[in-house]
């Protein structure tokens, strides 16, 4: 069994395990006079804070607390347990009031993104992999300029050295605006592939007729800048998802960890000792 | 990325990192300058070099960090070429724009801000002055809809919730003080005032109450560790540990029909030490029946009803169990029919039994006369009747010579001769008095004895009895207790005879006595009820010298051969202050306040009910009846020892002499319908949670 499985499953195991825990003991609080919503909130309301910590941690990182890896380890498999802790704590049904039931809805999208956010990290790497050279998010529009640059120059010296060739009309009409055309993100996200690149692909294919050896030389070389151009959209898409879904996580997190303290004020004071 | 991607020129950019907070505006056009922009978000473009004239020519000044000198040089400006020249490489200038993670930054503040203020908006709109704010705070945080009972309190949160007053600091500051709690339950008692004084004990019983109950089942006077670790649970930050919250069971906002007074087993059983599974298995068996009126349902029917014409000539013995018992119109209990229409036939002839002594008397006036004698040979035979001794005793003078009269007699005696003198000469004030002043001095003498507002009460009652009774109108109307000055007093007076309302004066008029006329006479009733109060001492103690004369008085007037024969029917209870009570109804005084168990006849009559036989059937109800009700096999004869101790005190013990002759219901028959799918074994079924603390403490 290789390591990273191995590790997962105990993970998993672990996690299951401390969830049936969980579950069985606000069971049998639960059949006391104990009420167990204080008590399953408290625990949320400190694993909210741990899970939210590791923002904190990732701000300081010279203190000695564990790598970023633990960290995330520790968080990812924390942030499932407060789920099975959030279920308990509105006993499995939707709650009542406005206040608690927005609170629920924050806490629901900063899980949501979270669980998004773990499935990009675990499948978006491989698909970037398999995208060929791997370009910093940063540096992908420079990059794509460079193609850009490649193609026209490549057109250029075609143009200069045949005479009434019928490629820049083509470049003008079928490949100009799909280099300048911005990343068809959805399609890329979803499909893998812009939905602007397959017809691109007939027409450059159903061009080829019309050419002479020369002009599909000079075709071909700008076929792989625009499939490095497509690989390039395709990159930018899914890392710009790894990056995008933190625009959610994080200030939802800001915003649950700012209701939570609110609601134990409340709660505190006006619950009259149901406790 | 490889250097054939990187921009030309300079080194590959070290600038564009994740955790930069600008980048150059030319990035998103893929044609970024080498340097970046400031940290503060400038460009710098304009300072990547500036060239330096020689005197000779320009040289390029631009950083290592930055690309180093170029090859080129400056260019000197065309106009002045030894004042000025231009970089080749200086980038066009441009915005810099915020990375992504500074826009993420950004984003999270501006949230974090928001949320902030909104909190802040609700905690102020939650506290004092709700009303005045933007929206509706308190629609906000409600965690969801009143019951129906509490929907239509007019007056908002602040009915309930003391904490509504508080401002966001306070309320900030109040939330890790748990005392507010117990305001809040005090809040809702305001308006569920009839829980008693103690409403938030466990079971609303008084300390005591619940110590002498946790000692019946657990032989413990303290809380269990089970329950101490339940409480610690709940946060019992109340002082008193036997306090609960309200809100510890009853929790609002689930919804208009919620029901709050919902407890499943296992919360009940929570605070209980001795546990079961269910009702099924594990509850304990049902006791027998018994109520506060002493009546063998199995002796009566078995034994009396058909001896009747030998015992009670006249009795109409009854037939079925209709005849006394019909049911009430909410259906729940039996009511009964009532001691004219249940026992009068057989039993009134012995209330008005003229041949038992009542303590309601005025005589030894034979001994009084004696004083003047001289002749103390009757010293003997004294034995004050009871109402008359208690007047006399009001004087301690005459309480001490009473005592020493009755401790020790020795004929002849010169104390003793004071002694009966003295209490003569007392006799004779008491006597004028009555007639004088009437009601007020027997008032005035009895609040001598007596303290507290409740005997307060029972004496008012009995002087209030006696006055109705006619008894100062008779004293008055004769000339009762003149006779005693002289022993040739006039043949005229002594031949008269008053008989008033139940009070009857002998011939000779050497005594006055009250026997009752009729069932449940007031003035008995009060003066049973007094001397049961004040017989507060336990009847472990009445071997001592100095026990309470009022616990003579007490055994007196319950004795079986006493004036109304009371106690022959009506059972005793000593309650938890050691007082001792009649009970005058079938269930205790404190009848119609709730009891730990309730039992709702009319729905099992109707399941039990064989629909096929003629509806109303009598016959039909008295066997369905008995499918519960069995009865026992009947006892023997009542005898004295059924009614009182050796000692003349009645029976205290609840389980004693209070059978009602019928067997303890069967849990078995309750069992066949009342499980979980079917009819349901929650505990509250059947028994009530709050019940009062003067119930009768069940031994």
């Amino acid at each position: 069994m290789r390591a990273l499985t191995r590790r997962r499953t105990i993970n998993v195991c672990l996690t299951l395990l401390v969830a049936f825990v969980l579950i069985g003991a606000a069971w049998i609080v639960k059949n006391t006079l104990v009420e167990t919503h204080f008590l399953t909130g408290w625990f949320f309301f400190v694993t909210i804070i741990f899970l939210a910590a590791y923002n904190l941690r990732k701000a300081f990182p010279f203190l000695p607390l564990g790598t970023s890896a633990q960290w995330l380890q520790v968080h990812i498999y924390a942030g499932l347990l407060s789920f099975v802790l959030f279920l308990i704590h509105i006993d499995y049904e939707l709650p009542n009031g406005f206040l608690e039931s927005f609170l629920a809805s924050v806490y629901l999208v900063v899980f949501g993104s979270g669980l998004v956010g773990l499935y990009m990290s675990r499948t978006f790497p491989k698909r970037l992999t398999d995208l060929g050279e791997e370009v910093i998010f940063e540096q992908i529009p420079v990059v794509r300029n460079n193609i850009q640059t490649d193609v026209e120059d490549a057109i250029l010296e075609c143009t200069e050295e045949i005479h009434n060739s019928e490629i820049p009309m083509f470049y003008r009409n079928e490949i100009y605006p799909f280099i300048m055309r911005r990343p068809d993100r959805w399609s890329h996200f979803v499909y893998g592939y812009s939905r602007y690149w397959r017809p691109l692909q007939k027409k450059l294919s159903d061009a080829k007729r019309l050419f002479d050896e020369e002009e599909l030389n000079a075709l071909a070389k700008v076929e792989i800048r625009l499939s490095r151009k497509h690989q390039l959209d395709t990159q930018e898409t899914l890392q710009f998802a790894l990056k995008v879904w933190l625009f959610i996580h994080i200030p939802a997190t800001y915003s649950l960890l700012t209701f939570t303290a609110l609601h134990v004020v409340l709660v505190q004071v006006w619950s009259g000792g149901a406790l | 990325m490889s250097n054939t991607d990187s921009p030309s020129g300079f080194d590959t950019n070290s600038y564009q990192l994740p955790q930069q907070d600008w980048v150059c505006g030319h990035l998103a056009d893929g044609s970024p300058c080498s340097i970046g922009p400031s940290t503060k978000g400038s460009c710098l473009a304009e300072n990547i070099c500036h060239p330096q004239f020689d005197g000779k020519k320009w040289h390029c000044t631009r950083p290592n960090a930055w690309g180093g000198q170029c090859h080129d040089g400056p260019i000197p400006d065309a106009a002045c070429p030894e004042e000025k020249a231009i970089c080749p490489h200086q980038p066009a200038a441009c915005q810099p724009a915020r990375s992504l993670r500074n826009r993420r930054r950004i984003v999270t503040g501006l949230v974090f801000a928001a949320s902030l203020g909104i909190c802040l908006l609700i905690l102020g709109g939650s506290s004092g002055s709700s009303s005045s704010t933007l929206f509706q705070t308190t629609k906000i945080i409600s965690p969801g809809p009143l019951s129906s009972p509490h929907s239509v309190i007019q007056e908002g949160c602040k009915a309930c919730h003391p904490s509504s007053h508080l401002t966001p600091v306070s309320m900030v500051s109040e939330a890790w003080d748990f005392h507010h709690k117990k305001h809040q339950s005090e809040l809702c008692l305001n308006c569920h005032q009839d829980f008693g004084e103690h409403a938030m004990n466990a079971h609303s019983a008084n300390p005591e109450q619940l110590t002498t109950l946790r000692k019946q089942s657990t032989g413990k006077t303290h809380l269990t560790s089970d329950q101490i670790w339940v409480r610690a649970l709940i946060g019992d930050q109340i002082s008193n540990a036997e306090e609960l919250n309200c809100a510890t069971c009853h929790q609002e906002h689930q919804g208009a029909n919620f029901d709050l007074t919902h407890l499943t087993n296992k919360q009940c059983q929570s605070c209980h030490e001795n546990t079961f599974h269910s009702f099924s298995e594990g509850h304990p068996e049902f006791e027998t029946v018994r109520v506060r009126i002493r009546f063998d349902h199995s002796s009566h029917f078995e034994q009396h009803y058909k001896n009747y014409p030998f015992l009670m000539p006249g009795g109409i013995p009854k037939q079925n169990c209709n005849e006394c018992h019909q049911l009430s119109s909410d259906g729940a209990t039996f009511q009964l029919a009532g001691f004219e229409a249940m026992c009068a036939s057989c039993h009134e002839s012995q209330i008005l039994d003229f041949q038992m002594p009542t303590a309601l008397r005025l005589d030894q006036f034979e001994f009084l006369k004696s004083s003047e004698t001289s002749d103390s040979s009757t010293v003997k035979s004294l034995e004050l009747p009871p109402f008359m001794e208690l007047m006399l005793r009001a004087d301690e003078k005459i309480a001490v010579a009473i005592d020493t009269l009755q401790e020790s007699v020795v004929s002849g005696d010169e104390l003793q001769s004071k002694n009966i003198a003295l209490i003569a000469e007392a006799t004779r004030s008491l006597l004028i008095e009555l007639k004088q002043q009437g009601a007020e001095v027997v008032e005035q003498r009895l609040n001598r004895f007596t303290e507290g507002p409740k005997v307060a009460k029972l004496v008012e009652s009995l002087v209030e009895a006696l006055d109705r009774s006619q008894f100062f109108e008779l004293l008055s109307a004769s000339h009762f207790g003149e006779n005693l000055k002289s022993e040739g007093s006039d043949d005229s007076v002594k031949d008269r005879e008053f008989t008033l309302s139940s009070w009857t004066m002998l011939n000779d008029q050497s005594s006055v006595e009250y026997r009752p006329q009729q069932h449940a006479d007031p003035l008995i009733k009060a003066w049973l009820d007094l001397m049961a109060n004040q017989a507060s001492a336990s009847y472990e103690e009445v071997e001592s010298p100095h026990h309470n004369r009022f616990d003579d008085f007490f055994r007196a007037a319950v004795s079986p051969e006493a004036a109304g024969r009371c106690t022959k029917c009506h059972t005793v209870d000593r309650l938890l202050d050691g007082s001792l009570r009649i009970n005058w109804g079938i269930l205790p005084a404190d009848q119609f306040q709730r009891q730990f168990s309730e039992f709702v006849h009319r729905p099992h009559l109707t399941l039990m009910q064989d629909r096929s036989a003629p509806e109303a059937s009598q016959a039909v109800e008295e066997e369905v009846c008995l499918k519960c009700h069995q009865p026992e096999e009947p006892k023997p004869f009542f005898n004295r020892s059924a009614f009182v101790l050796s000692d003349g005190m009645p029976h205290t013990d609840f389980h004693h002499a209070n059978s009602t002759g019928y067997l303890p219901i069967q849990k078995r028959d309750c069992v066949q319908c009342h499980q979980p799918k079917m009819a349901g074994d929650n505990c509250l079924q059947c028994h009530n949670y709050h019940v009062h603390e003067n119930s009768v403490l069940r031994r």
